[in-house]
């Protein structure tokens, strides 16, 4: 079964249209989902949980439809988005017992926990929080009611990288089971190259790529050399190039590569500036 | 057992893993039928893909290093005389030819390395 | 639905003392001053509660948060609604308490006769209490509090100005005899169709609404 399944999903807006959109997260996987500010990062995210009406496509979750049934489904999706909307005047503890009563599986224990873990402030009322603290608390939250699929829309943005060491710590613990899953989105790519199994590349509206983290960093390398070289190479090769006054940096596609021709590693970070520089 | 993963180094992940997990086995640090931590524990240890580290497992199988019990995991096989024997006729290849490529670079001819391979023989 | 009612329960806790203590002052200053005025302002001043949880939610973007809780839109609307009536509820047994230990040390005979007479009253006030607050409810949550804002102002003084014009004296005379003599029942019949379609109109927006 997999976690998440996202076929020919399409989203009009004014002066934005997203998709289609493809995407399948198997059980078990952390797919990170990249893009730039208002690529449609969150959008797609409402869209999977349905807080915004999809036009065409269809999404599934955990094997079910997101169009039937939801309500039940949500007890297994554990949701953090780049805002945590919890009342102003709410305290951790309150906070626990509100989702006690929200979820059938909520875990008293894990929450406390959690909240011990990242040293979350158990006496400040929700808007006298530092935003990290916020998103700690959102995390929490999302973590304390057993999900076996957590969505994460710029969880990590507002964290200092303590904090953002011991999340993502736990999201390795979470996915030691095989029956979770975790869908990351944000535009700090860092974060997400050592963590994912699966990346999407979203830019615009429009996925620019789907794949393993492995199989991109095999199939795409960066290639330093002068203007006659770049001349030589085949045009399907190149997916990004950045000059400088001592020579040009290629992002090159392996296989359509000459033999013998030496490329280095990219990192995921170079490899989406770089192909994002290249359709802009 | 110790692992080390070098992001940086431009060798694959899995290749890395693959290699120093046979070379465990290859030196006996890790004894036959012991058993290996699992593919989804290994790579939350290590922090990295479940992908790579499944990867590194398959190919470790398919050369006869490891064996996989159903709903056991993996075990160390046990130690194929053959598969050593491969293992260091392939090293030693390898050391021929890079013998071969520094005579070259300072003109010595065949006669001449064969001659200091007999040397060696009997001092050995 | 509970974690919602106690998501509310802590947002009154924090934010509406003020608020349940005037009510109860307009409450005692009814049973003492005997002018129906206080009681049905006291019912105006906690029908505002359901909104300004409302406002809360939308302020500090629970209403979007919640979608990706295990609750329905249904849900959310329907809560606001329950919460309306079990405050508007309480306030009105209050009064209705109250009345019936009033009329007892007024009167020595009769007591029932003019304990009912002031019961139609309390339940005229209720009334358009309710469904003054159903259809503000439904107006929030269709256009969001920004747009109802100024709607419920409106609506507020207008509600203010006909509950005072209606409850009066001469209330029972003007009535034809049918309705007089079924009073409670039509009066009970007339707040639920309103209730209920302002319920079912305020659910089938908010399912609409973008965010």
């Amino acid at each position: 079964m997999n976690a998440l399944e996202i076929k020919d999903l399409t989203k009009s807006y004014k002066n934005f249209q997203l998709g289609p959109v493809n995407l399948t997260l198997p059980c078990g996987c952390i797919m990170g989902l990249i893009g730039e500010n208002g690529a449609g990062k969150s959008t797609t995210i409402k869209l999977i949980l349905d807080m915004v009406e999809k036009e065409t496509g269809n999404i599934t979750i955990l094997g079910k439809d997101n169009q039937k049934g939801l309500r039940v489904t949500k007890e297994d999706i554990g949701v953090v988005l780049n805002e945590p909307g919890y009342p102003e005047c709410i305290r951790a503890e309150q906070l626990g017992k509100i989702m006690k009563y929200t979820y059938k599986q909520w875990d008293d224990r894990v929450f406390s926990e959690l909240i011990k873990k990242l040293k979350i402030p158990v006496d400040t009322d929700f808007k006298d929080l530092s935003s990290g603290n916020k998103m700690k608390l959102g995390i929490a939250a999302a973590m304390s009611h057993h999900p076996k699929l957590l969505i994460l829309d710029e969880a990590t943005n507002g964290l200092d990288p303590v904090a953002r060491e011991d999340v993502l710590d736990m999201l390795y613990e979470f996915t030691r089971d095989e029956t979770h899953s975790i869908l990351i989105s944000s535009h700090i790519v860092s974060d997400l190259e050592k963590l994912c199994d699966y990346i999407t590349f979203i830019h615009n509206g429009k996925i620019l790529l789907c794949e393993e983290k492995d199989r991109l960093l095999e199939k795409y390398g960066i290639l330093r050399c002068g203007e006659e070289e770049l001349k030589k190479l085949d045009k399907k090769a190149i997916k990004g190039k950045k000059s400088t006054p001592y020579g040009i940096e290629v992002v090159v596609d392996r296989d359509k590569l000459p033999m013998g021709m030496k490329t280095g590693v990219v990192s995921i970070e170079d490899l989406f500036i770089f192909m994002i520089k290249e359709e802009m | 057992m110790n692992l080390f993963i070098d992001n940086k180094s431009g060798i694959p992940i899995y290749e890395q893993i693959y290699s120093q997990i046979k070379n465990l086995i290859i030196n006996g640090e890790l004894a036959e039928d012991m058993p290996l931590p699992s593919i989804r524990n290994l790579a939350k240890d290590l922090h990295i893909s479940v992908i790579t580290t499944k990867r590194a497992y398959d190919e470790l199988e398919k050369e006869g290093f490891i064996y996989t019990v159903a709903a056991k995991g993996c075990f160390v096989a046990p130690k194929n005389i053959e598969l050593l024997r491969e293992e260091n006729l392939k090293k030693i290849e390898g050391y021929l030819q890079g013998i071969i490529t520094l005579a070259v670079s300072c003109n010595l001819k065949e006669e001449d390395i064969i001659s200091m391979l007999h040397l060696f023989y009997e001092e050995g | 639905m509970k974690g919602l009612f106690l998501k509310d329960w802590y947002l009154m806790k924090k934010y509406c003392r003020f608020l349940f203590l005037f009510v109860i002052c307009f409450l005692v200053a009814g049973f003492i001053k005997k002018d129906g005025f206080f009681h049905a302002y006291s019912m105006l001043m906690i029908s505002i509660v359901p909104v300004t949880l409302l406002s809360y939610d939308e302020k500090s973007k629970w209403n979007i948060y919640s979608q990706t809780m295990p609750y329905t839109r249904k849900q959310i609307v329907s809560e606001k609604y329950l919460v309306m009536f079990a405050l508007l509820g309480i306030v009105s047994v209050l009064i209705c308490i109250g009345q019936y230990f009033i009329t007892k040390t007024e009167l020595s005979s009769d007591i029932w006769y003019y304990y009912t007479l002031r019961l139609q009253t309390v339940v005229m006030i209720f009334s358009i209490c309710i469904i003054m607050s159903s259809i503000l409810l439904s107006v929030l949550f269709k256009f969001g509090i920004e747009t109802g804002r100024i709607i419920y102002y409106i609506v507020f003084i207008l509600t203010a100005i006909v509950a005072n014009s209606i409850v009066t004296p001469d209330t029972n005379e003007v009535l034809p005899e049918l309705i007089r003599e079924h009073m409670m029942l039509t009066i009970f019949v007339i707040d639920i169709l309103l209730i209920g379609i302002s319920w079912w109109i305020a659910v089938r927006s908010y399912e609409k609404r973008k965010f």
